[in-house]
Protein backbone atom coordinates (compact mmCIF):
# COMPACT_ATOMS: atom_id res chain seq x y z
CA UNK A 1 0.00 0.00 0.00
CA UNK A 2 1.59 3.56 -1.27
CA UNK A 3 0.89 6.33 0.90
CA UNK A 4 1.57 9.87 -0.20
CA UNK A 5 4.40 12.27 1.07
CA UNK A 6 1.78 14.23 2.95
CA UNK A 7 -0.09 11.68 4.50
CA UNK A 8 3.54 10.06 5.84
CA UNK A 9 5.06 13.40 7.10
CA UNK A 10 1.47 14.12 8.99
CA UNK A 11 1.93 11.16 10.61
CA UNK A 12 5.16 11.05 11.59
CA UNK A 13 4.37 14.77 13.09
CA UNK A 14 1.63 13.57 14.96
CA UNK A 15 3.56 10.86 16.78
CA UNK A 16 6.51 12.53 17.34
CA UNK A 17 4.13 15.40 19.42
CA UNK A 18 2.40 12.54 20.95
CA UNK A 19 5.93 11.26 22.66
CA UNK A 20 6.36 8.44 19.95
CA UNK A 21 9.99 6.79 19.90
CA UNK A 22 12.17 8.89 18.15
CA UNK A 23 14.92 6.53 16.72
CA UNK A 24 11.75 4.20 15.34
CA UNK A 25 10.31 6.65 13.26
CA UNK A 26 13.32 8.26 11.80
CA UNK A 27 13.88 4.23 10.63
CA UNK A 28 10.72 4.74 9.23
CA UNK A 29 11.35 7.63 7.30
CA UNK A 30 14.44 7.19 6.27
CA UNK A 31 12.70 3.51 4.54
CA UNK A 32 10.58 5.24 3.08
CA UNK A 33 13.03 7.60 1.14
CA UNK A 34 14.96 4.76 0.06
CA UNK A 35 11.90 2.63 -0.92
CA UNK A 36 10.65 5.79 -2.52
CA UNK A 37 14.20 6.93 -3.51
CA UNK A 38 12.97 10.22 -2.54
CA UNK A 39 16.84 10.72 -2.00
CA UNK A 40 16.63 14.53 -3.24
CA UNK A 41 13.50 15.85 -1.30
CA UNK A 42 15.01 14.91 2.31
CA UNK A 43 14.85 18.49 3.05
CA UNK A 44 11.43 18.86 1.85
CA UNK A 45 10.23 16.19 4.15
CA UNK A 46 12.00 17.11 6.83
CA UNK A 47 10.38 20.91 7.19
CA UNK A 48 6.73 19.56 6.19
CA UNK A 49 7.36 17.25 9.58
CA UNK A 50 8.23 20.36 10.98
CA UNK A 51 5.63 22.35 9.61
CA UNK A 52 3.04 19.46 10.55
CA UNK A 53 4.49 19.64 14.26
CA UNK A 54 4.29 23.30 14.60
CA UNK A 55 0.91 22.79 13.51
CA UNK A 56 0.03 20.65 16.40
CA UNK A 57 1.37 22.93 18.68
CA UNK A 58 5.31 21.64 19.09
CA UNK A 59 7.55 24.13 16.76
CA UNK A 60 11.13 23.04 16.28
CA UNK A 61 13.22 26.16 16.13
CA UNK A 62 17.35 26.70 15.01
CA UNK A 63 18.50 29.43 17.07
CA UNK A 64 22.14 30.63 15.72
CA UNK A 65 23.76 33.03 18.03
CA UNK A 66 28.03 33.89 17.47
CA UNK A 67 28.07 32.86 21.35
CA UNK A 68 26.59 30.31 23.50
CA UNK A 69 23.02 31.50 24.74
CA UNK A 70 22.34 32.14 28.40
CA UNK A 71 19.60 30.64 30.59
CA UNK A 72 17.53 33.57 30.72
CA UNK A 73 18.07 34.28 26.95
CA UNK A 74 16.72 31.38 26.09
CA UNK A 75 13.97 31.19 28.25
CA UNK A 76 13.21 34.67 26.32
CA UNK A 77 13.81 33.01 22.69
CA UNK A 78 11.58 30.31 23.90
CA UNK A 79 8.77 32.67 25.09
CA UNK A 80 9.40 34.63 22.15
CA UNK A 81 8.36 31.63 20.07
CA UNK A 82 5.64 30.15 21.96
CA UNK A 83 4.05 34.00 21.48
CA UNK A 84 5.07 34.55 17.61
CA UNK A 85 3.58 30.90 16.53
CA UNK A 86 1.28 30.07 18.94
CA UNK A 87 3.17 26.93 20.31
CA UNK A 88 2.89 24.87 22.88
CA UNK A 89 6.05 22.93 23.14
CA UNK A 90 9.22 24.64 21.96
CA UNK A 91 12.32 22.86 21.11
CA UNK A 92 15.07 25.10 20.77
CA UNK A 93 18.11 23.96 18.58
CA UNK A 94 21.06 25.73 19.54
CA UNK A 95 24.15 26.23 16.59
CA UNK A 96 27.15 28.84 17.27
CA UNK A 97 28.19 30.74 14.61
CA UNK A 98 31.10 33.61 15.07
CA UNK A 99 30.56 34.94 12.03
CA UNK A 100 27.32 36.87 12.86
CA UNK A 101 29.52 38.77 15.30
CA UNK A 102 26.42 39.31 17.33
CA UNK A 103 22.67 39.22 17.84
CA UNK A 104 20.65 35.98 16.84
CA UNK A 105 19.16 34.23 14.14
CA UNK A 106 15.92 32.19 14.82
CA UNK A 107 14.52 30.22 12.06
CA UNK A 108 11.17 28.34 12.44
CA UNK A 109 9.21 25.76 9.85
CA UNK A 110 7.72 28.72 8.83
CA UNK A 111 9.66 31.93 9.56
CA UNK A 112 13.17 33.27 9.89
CA UNK A 113 13.85 36.36 12.24
CA UNK A 114 17.05 37.35 11.76
CA UNK A 115 18.54 40.08 14.23
CA UNK A 116 22.33 39.06 13.53
CA UNK A 117 24.94 42.47 13.46
CA UNK A 118 26.66 40.75 10.28
CA UNK A 119 22.95 40.31 8.52
CA UNK A 120 22.73 44.23 9.75
CA UNK A 121 26.10 45.20 8.17
CA UNK A 122 25.18 43.15 5.21
CA UNK A 123 22.11 45.45 4.68
CA UNK A 124 24.09 48.28 5.35
CA UNK A 125 26.28 47.57 2.65
CA UNK A 126 23.55 46.79 0.21
CA UNK A 127 21.66 50.04 1.26
CA UNK B 1 -29.25 118.50 -154.23
CA UNK B 2 -30.80 117.20 -157.04
CA UNK B 3 -29.91 113.70 -155.79
CA UNK B 4 -31.51 114.49 -152.71
CA UNK B 5 -34.42 116.01 -153.77
CA UNK B 6 -34.59 112.82 -155.62
CA UNK B 7 -34.71 110.29 -153.08
CA UNK B 8 -37.20 112.42 -151.31
CA UNK B 9 -39.22 111.75 -154.60
CA UNK B 10 -38.94 108.50 -154.58
CA UNK B 11 -39.74 107.90 -150.36
CA UNK B 12 -42.88 109.56 -151.06
CA UNK B 13 -44.01 107.25 -153.71
CA UNK B 14 -42.74 103.76 -152.09
CA UNK B 15 -42.89 104.74 -148.72
CA UNK B 16 -40.73 105.15 -145.75
CA UNK B 17 -38.69 102.24 -146.14
CA UNK B 18 -37.77 101.76 -148.90
CA UNK B 19 -36.69 105.87 -148.31
CA UNK B 20 -34.55 104.28 -145.34
CA UNK B 21 -33.10 101.73 -147.72
CA UNK B 22 -34.49 98.99 -145.71
CA UNK B 23 -35.69 96.31 -147.20
CA UNK B 24 -38.85 95.10 -144.82
CA UNK B 25 -38.71 91.28 -146.03
CA UNK B 26 -35.16 91.46 -144.70
CA UNK B 27 -36.53 93.31 -141.42
CA UNK B 28 -39.29 90.79 -140.67
CA UNK B 29 -36.64 87.96 -141.89
CA UNK B 30 -34.01 89.69 -139.39
CA UNK B 31 -36.91 90.11 -136.56
CA UNK B 32 -37.55 86.84 -136.96
CA UNK B 33 -34.37 85.51 -136.27
CA UNK B 34 -33.92 87.69 -133.65
CA UNK B 35 -36.81 85.78 -132.25
CA UNK B 36 -35.47 82.58 -132.95
CA UNK B 37 -32.14 83.98 -131.40
CA UNK B 38 -33.74 85.15 -127.97
CA UNK B 39 -35.78 82.51 -127.81
CA UNK B 40 -32.81 79.88 -128.12
CA UNK B 41 -30.73 82.44 -126.24
CA UNK B 42 -33.78 82.17 -123.44
CA UNK B 43 -34.28 78.65 -123.70
CA UNK B 44 -30.55 77.11 -123.62
CA UNK B 45 -28.13 79.57 -123.03
CA UNK B 46 -28.89 82.53 -121.05
CA UNK B 47 -30.37 79.46 -118.06
CA UNK B 48 -27.00 78.12 -118.37
CA UNK B 49 -25.37 81.32 -117.85
CA UNK B 50 -28.02 82.46 -114.81
CA UNK B 51 -26.95 79.12 -113.13
CA UNK B 52 -23.79 79.52 -113.31
CA UNK B 53 -23.76 83.02 -112.14
CA UNK B 54 -26.41 81.70 -109.22
CA UNK B 55 -23.82 78.67 -108.63
CA UNK B 56 -20.92 81.43 -108.33
CA UNK B 57 -22.83 83.94 -106.36
CA UNK B 58 -23.44 80.64 -103.76
CA UNK B 59 -20.78 80.03 -104.24
CA UNK B 60 -19.38 83.48 -103.20
CA UNK B 61 -21.94 83.52 -100.35
CA UNK B 62 -20.38 79.92 -99.28
CA UNK B 63 -17.32 81.16 -99.25
CA UNK B 64 -18.00 84.28 -97.50
CA UNK B 65 -19.97 82.49 -95.18
CA UNK B 66 -16.83 80.31 -94.79
CA UNK B 67 -14.55 83.14 -94.52
CA UNK B 68 -17.04 84.89 -91.96
CA UNK B 69 -16.66 80.98 -89.68
CA UNK B 70 -13.38 81.31 -90.31
CA UNK B 71 -12.63 84.64 -88.81
CA UNK B 72 -14.80 84.06 -86.25
CA UNK B 73 -13.13 80.32 -85.48
CA UNK B 74 -9.98 82.50 -85.58
CA UNK B 75 -11.04 85.06 -83.11
CA UNK B 76 -12.28 82.31 -80.79
CA UNK B 77 -8.92 80.49 -80.84
CA UNK B 78 -6.99 83.73 -80.27
CA UNK B 79 -9.41 84.13 -77.55
CA UNK B 80 -9.17 80.87 -76.18
CA UNK B 81 -5.44 80.79 -76.50
CA UNK B 82 -5.37 84.34 -74.68
CA UNK B 83 -7.18 82.88 -72.44
CA UNK B 84 -5.33 79.61 -71.87
CA UNK B 85 -2.01 81.51 -71.94
CA UNK B 86 -3.53 83.64 -68.98
CA UNK B 87 -4.59 80.49 -66.95
CA UNK B 88 -0.64 78.96 -67.85
CA UNK B 89 0.48 81.98 -66.32
CA UNK B 90 -1.75 82.31 -63.57
CA UNK B 91 -0.88 78.26 -62.98
CA UNK B 92 2.62 78.96 -63.13
CA UNK B 93 2.16 81.92 -61.06
CA UNK B 94 0.43 79.63 -58.38
CA UNK B 95 2.69 76.88 -58.44
CA UNK B 96 5.96 79.77 -58.17
CA UNK B 97 4.03 80.67 -55.07
CA UNK B 98 3.55 77.09 -53.79
CA UNK B 99 7.35 76.64 -54.13
CA UNK B 100 8.70 79.71 -52.75
CA UNK B 101 6.43 78.51 -49.35
CA UNK B 102 7.91 74.81 -49.82
CA UNK B 103 11.39 76.17 -49.90
CA UNK B 104 10.63 78.66 -47.53
CA UNK B 105 8.96 76.02 -45.01
CA UNK B 106 11.74 73.51 -45.81
CA UNK B 107 14.18 75.97 -44.54
CA UNK B 108 12.28 76.60 -41.19
CA UNK B 109 11.49 73.13 -40.86
CA UNK B 110 15.42 72.60 -41.15
CA UNK B 111 15.82 74.95 -38.73
CA UNK B 112 13.30 73.33 -36.60
CA UNK B 113 14.38 69.88 -36.89
CA UNK B 114 18.15 71.15 -36.34
CA UNK B 115 17.37 73.24 -33.23
CA UNK B 116 15.44 70.21 -31.90
CA UNK B 117 18.41 67.91 -32.86
CA UNK B 118 20.41 69.90 -30.65
CA UNK B 119 17.96 70.37 -27.62
CA UNK B 120 17.77 66.92 -28.16
CA UNK B 121 21.47 66.15 -27.95
CA UNK B 122 21.57 68.34 -24.92
CA UNK B 123 19.59 66.67 -23.31
CA UNK B 124 21.29 63.38 -23.85
CA UNK B 125 24.37 64.96 -23.11
CA UNK B 126 22.49 66.25 -19.53
CA UNK B 127 21.40 63.35 -18.67
CA UNK B 128 24.68 61.29 -19.18
CA UNK B 129 25.96 63.57 -17.09
CA UNK B 130 23.62 62.81 -14.67
CA UNK B 131 23.63 59.55 -14.77
CA UNK B 132 27.51 59.92 -14.65
CA UNK B 133 27.54 61.41 -11.41
CA UNK B 134 24.58 59.96 -9.81
CA UNK B 135 26.90 57.08 -10.66
CA UNK B 136 29.73 58.58 -8.88
CA UNK B 137 27.89 59.20 -5.94
CA UNK B 138 26.61 56.18 -5.98
CA UNK B 139 29.99 54.23 -6.06
CA UNK B 140 31.22 56.63 -3.35
CA UNK B 141 28.08 56.08 -1.29
CA UNK B 142 28.61 52.28 -1.68
CA UNK B 143 32.13 52.65 -1.04
CA UNK B 144 31.79 54.44 1.80
CA UNK B 145 29.24 52.64 3.38
CA UNK B 146 31.22 49.25 2.74
CA UNK B 147 33.96 51.48 4.40
CA UNK B 148 31.81 52.09 7.45
CA UNK B 149 30.12 48.46 7.60
CA UNK B 150 33.63 47.29 7.88
CA UNK B 151 35.27 49.81 10.47
CA UNK B 152 31.55 49.11 12.31
CA UNK B 153 32.49 45.04 12.26
CA UNK B 154 35.91 45.09 13.89
CA UNK B 155 34.57 47.87 15.96
CA UNK B 156 31.93 45.46 17.28
CA UNK B 157 33.99 42.35 16.62
CA UNK B 158 36.46 43.67 19.45
CA UNK B 159 33.89 45.42 21.50
CA UNK B 160 30.99 43.16 21.63
CA UNK B 161 30.64 41.30 24.74
CA UNK B 162 28.96 38.74 25.97
CA UNK B 163 26.81 40.85 27.81
CA UNK B 164 26.15 43.49 25.64
CA UNK B 165 25.23 40.17 23.06
CA UNK B 166 22.71 38.96 25.07
CA UNK B 167 21.02 42.68 25.76
CA UNK B 168 21.23 43.48 22.14
CA UNK B 169 19.36 40.31 21.44
CA UNK B 170 16.37 40.83 24.33
CA UNK B 171 16.35 44.18 22.82
CA UNK B 172 15.58 42.90 19.27
CA UNK B 173 13.14 40.09 20.79
CA UNK B 174 11.35 42.52 21.87
CA UNK B 175 11.72 44.90 18.92
CA UNK B 176 9.55 42.26 17.24
CA UNK B 177 6.91 41.31 19.66
CA UNK B 178 5.87 44.92 19.05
Amino acid sequence: MSISRRVLTRSIAKQLHEGGQYSQLVSQLASFIVTRRLYGQTELIVADIARELAKLGTVDVNVTTARQLSGDLRTEIEKFVRDVESAKIVRVHETIDSELIGGVVIETPSRRFDASVASQLTRLRNV
Amino acid sequence: MNFTVTQFAQTDSGGLLDALGIDWRMLVFQLIGFCVLVFILGKYVFPIFNRVIEEREKQFADNAKAAETARKDAEAAEKRITEELDAAKKQSADILEVARKEAAKTVEDAGDKASKKADHLLEQAQARIDLQVSDAKRSLQSEMVSLVASATEKVIGEKLDARHDNELIKKALKDAER
